[in-house]
């Protein structure tokens, strides 16, 4: 049997594993179905986003090791994690417009948040790699990596910023102001 | 040409940062977009001003309706319009018929373009004949219109979900083919109202008129009023306007009041202008409540229909505010609708089967709410502060030790009670743990039993610094107007910096969804909170807001004096609630004025009436008053040891 090339075993798992959890959140995401109805709830997300993001490590971790000439197996993870960045946000966006505020913990929401800074860290630093032994998607990939981990500051930000929080109630003020007389 | 890869990259950022932005506002930009250059705010006076015409026109109209109804039989108008100089302006002369069945499809309208007489006696005639009574012109009002500026183009349906047409403020006019007119007046935008049965032989669903549906509702009136076919009123030309318009202050006639949207200035709030509005208030309440003590949950005032349903945790909560408007003017009447308001309140208690003398609440076998129990303990405490001796100790503290049941060790609540076995819920609300705080707070007042003040403060300690944050993160602060009562009252016997610190973070998330700036904020709005395109803003949230905010008012001035950032919100604030605050002046166009009268509507442009609304605002307003007159009664009294309340267990934990 041949072997799958490297770049293609190593981006896998955490893409598997942000598949996962984008599906879970675009279907599983309803904290007040009935026990019967299988709405999956804050823990398995929170779990599986800490899993994605270890298992993101590893790979990167490995890549990391494995010196192929163009960086592809670095450029193929880095490419999954931008995969994770995308379901962690989009599950954290579904579980605040399910109002999951009524059921879920402070932690859950921090996990999917950690998960996603963490996730742009290692993005980033698999992609600046990559792109340093020559890989072309990777320099492609760079500006997304570094959009990724300036996103996660802007919500680390948000967390405490009464002027950054003052800002968004300023722009929702001027939108409603520009659509109501 | 070659494209470097970061060029790609750089594309691909600037896609997701545009798609993410459009996915937040795109709605809003594009609306805001389509909508362009309205007139909005740029309106030299958003209330008509005094014109003497106007006045001079309903005095002259309800005078020649009083004699054709035969209700006041006198001489004849002489000259028709010779006695009132219209000017160059197009008029229009409505009459509102409360009594006569539900008035959604609008009122009786005429243009006046020639003889006042001869407009009123048309108006009379658009009634039944089996209408056309003394009685009915008693109770009616008459009001008027006139056309101001330029009409104005709109896209069909308005546009990107109506957003070229202002709710309340443009009328359309439409113009058929065969060179008829159909006039759509501004008011009806917020007058009129749709529903929907949700299913056969079910509850209807009642809705406030959606704004890109106004066009279409003209076009449906058309149709209706003037026997257009669908085929004209789709083809009619059309173009917006706007009025001034003016109605008669009372039934039957009064002097001009000014309408904008529907609606009357009410003027900055003042203790006095309080009063009356919190005894209006306590008035519609005393009116709902049955024999039996049950409330009118939501009274639906623009069909005169009770819409049913039943909320054990809001009944707690309104009944307080009845006894809150008690404290402040008593009348027996009002606290004698309140005791059996409570009794109903305490027929739905049950004691706990596993801990004998704790007593939770549960409306028809639906779950057991921690927030139930919470606003009971407020609803019982008020009414023993209002009313020495009516409470049984014994209960009072049976509903103190079921909360206390349910607290964890970390200090935060359940929300739920699991009684009878019933399947355990997940949710944990996030304004229950607040109600139940401000019960203990307020038991705390009534007692001074130092414990459950204890109870109280672990489970506010929990909130404070443990409820949002984690792993060095503070997820949210949420717009929980009781937590925010609960800690301005706990402040004044627990102070801590952090709970302060807090509870004033809270006031600033509710300030921050709203409008508080009256620079460029239209005149009725000003206050009120961010609403969506469709609909005008929440005008009920007002009122729980109204208790946030002037709590953080008095919070304020205790840690921040000399700062009066709240109180200025809450003034604000309370203007919104004011003005939507059902009087005579504004409530013309209900088919029952005198039920709706002091009721506080859902929307400025939705008069749904439900009893946790009223109270929200009573409250608010109770609120305010003690932040305004020193001789008010103080929202959170503290009560001196020898009128406290003894508890069978007094001195534990002491």
């Amino acid at each position: 049997m041949r072997r799958l090339p490297a770049p293609f075993v190593l981006a896998l798992p955490p893409a598997a594993l942000s598949v996962v959890l984008l599906v879970g959140a675009a279907t599983r995401i309803d904290p007040a179905a009935p026990v019967d109805q299988h709405s999956w709830s804050g823990d398995v997300f929170a779990t599986l986003a800490w899993l994605a993001l270890a298992v993101l490590c590893l790979c990167v971790g490995l890549a990391w090791r494995k010196r192929d000439e163009q960086g592809e197996s670095l450029c193929a993870v880095g490419v999954s994690s931008q995969a994770l960045l995308f379901a962690v946000a989009a599950t954290l966006a579904l579980a605040v417009g399910s109002e999951c505020q009524n059921y879920w913990d402070a932690y859950h929401f921090s996990a999917l948040a950690w998960t996603f800074a963490l996730s742009s860290v290692v993005s980033l630093s698999a992609v600046l790699r990559a792109g340093a032994c020559g890989s072309e998607p990777a320099v492609m990939l760079k500006l997304p990596a570094i959009a990724g981990v300036l996103l996660s500051l802007l919500g680390w930000v948000w967390t405490w910023s009464t002027t950054l929080q003052s800002l968004a109630s300023e722009i929702a003020r001027w939108l409603f102001l520009l659509t109501h007389g | 040409m070659k494209v470097r890869s970061s060029t790609y990259g750089a594309a691909i950022v600037v896609s997701v940062i545009v798609l993410l932005m459009w996915s937040q506002y795109g709605d809003l930009l594009w609306a805001g977009m389509q909508r362009g250059s309205l007139p909005g705010n740029s309106i030299e006076s958003f209330f008509p001003p005094e014109d003497p015409r106007a006045t001079a026109l309903l005095a002259a109209a309800r005078q020649s309706l009083d004699e054709i109804s035969g209700r006041n039989p006198g001489e004849p108008l002489a000259g028709g319009t010779a006695a009132v100089e219209l000017g160059a302006e197009r008029w229009f002369l409505s009459l509102y018929t409360p009594g006569l069945g539900v008035i959604q499809w609008g009122p009786g309208m005429t243009s006046v373009d020639g003889d006042i007489a001869q407009s009123v006696q048309t108006l009379w005639e658009q009634l039944p004949a089996t209408h056309r009574l003394p009685e009915v012109a008693a109770t009616a009002r008459l009001k008027l219109d006139v056309i101001r500026g330029e009409e104005r183009g709109f896209p069909y349906d308005g546009g990107f979900k109506g957003v070229a047409l202002d709710k309340g403020l443009d009328g359309i006019v439409l113009r058929s083919s065969k060179g008829e007119e159909f006039y759509f007046l501004p008011s009806w935008g917020v007058e009129q109202e749709s529903r929907r049965k949700r299913s056969k032989g079910g509850r209807y669903e009642y809705r406030s008129l959606a704004r890109s549906r106004i066009h279409g509702r003209a076009r449906k009136m058309a149709v209706e009023r003037r026997g257009w076919t669908r085929a004209e009123s789709r083809e009619a030309e059309f173009a917006a306007f706007r009025t001034w318009s003016w109605v008669e202050s009372g039934p039957g006639g009064g002097q001009a009041v000014a309408l904008a949207r529907a609606n009357s200035d009410v003027g900055a709030p003042t203790p006095a202008l309080l009063r009356t509005r919190i005894k209006m208030a306590a008035d519609y309440l005393k009116r709902e409540t049955a024999a039996n003590g049950r409330l009118t949950y939501d009274y639906k005032a623009g069909w005169d229909k009770d819409a049913g349903g039943y909320n054990i945790l809001r009944h707690a909560g309104t009944v307080y505010s009845m006894f809150q408007a008690y404290r402040l003017q008593p009348d027996p009447e009002l606290l004698d609708a309140g005791r059996r308001a409570v009794n109903f309140y305490l027929s739905k208690m049950r004691e706990d089967v596993d801990h004998r003398g704790e007593w939770f609440v549960v409306w028809k076998r639906r779950r057991a709410k921690l927030g139930g129990v919470g606003l009971g303990l407020c609803m019982l405490v008020e009414f023993e502060k209002a009313s020495p001796g009516s409470v049984d100790p014994a209960r009072l503290e049976g509903m103190a030790r079921h909360i206390e049941r349910m607290q964890n060790q970390d200090g935060s609540f359940e929300s739920f009670f699991n009684y009878d076995d019933r399947k355990l819920s997940s949710r944990k609300s996030i304004y229950y743990s607040g109600e139940a705080i401000l019960g203990l707070v307020r038991l705390h007042q009534l007692t001074g039993d130092q414990h459950w003040l204890d109870v109280a403060v672990r489970s506010a300690d929990y909130l404070v610094n443990k409820r949002w944050v984690s792993l060095g993160l503070r997820i949210y602060i949420p717009p929980d107007a009781w937590l925010l009562q609960a800690l301005e009252e706990m402040d004044r016997v627990s102070p801590d910096q952090r709970r302060a610190e807090y509870a004033l973070a809270i006031g600033e998330v509710i300030a921050g969804i709203k409008l508080m700036d009256p620079q460029d904020t239209p005149p009725d709005l000003l206050g009120a909170g961010l609403s969506g395109l469709q609909r005008l803003p929440h005008a009920a949230t007002a009122g729980s807001f109204g208790e946030a905010l002037t709590a953080a008012a008095r919070l304020e001035q205790r840690v921040r004096p000399g700062e009066e950032r709240f109180r200025r919100f809450a003034l604000y604030n309370a203007g919104f609630q004011l003005r939507n605050q059902f009087t005579a002046a504004n409530s013309y166009y209900l088919p029952n004025p005198t039920r709706s009268f002091g009721g506080f509507r859902a929307f400025p442009d939705a008069a749904e009436i439900r009893n946790d609304h009223v109270q929200h605002n009573l409250s608010g307003f109770f609120g305010l008053l003690d932040l305004l007159d020193e001789r008010a009664p103080d929202i959170g009294q503290q009560l001196s040891p020898e009128r406290r309340v003894v508890l069978p267990s007094a001195g534990r934990g002491q």
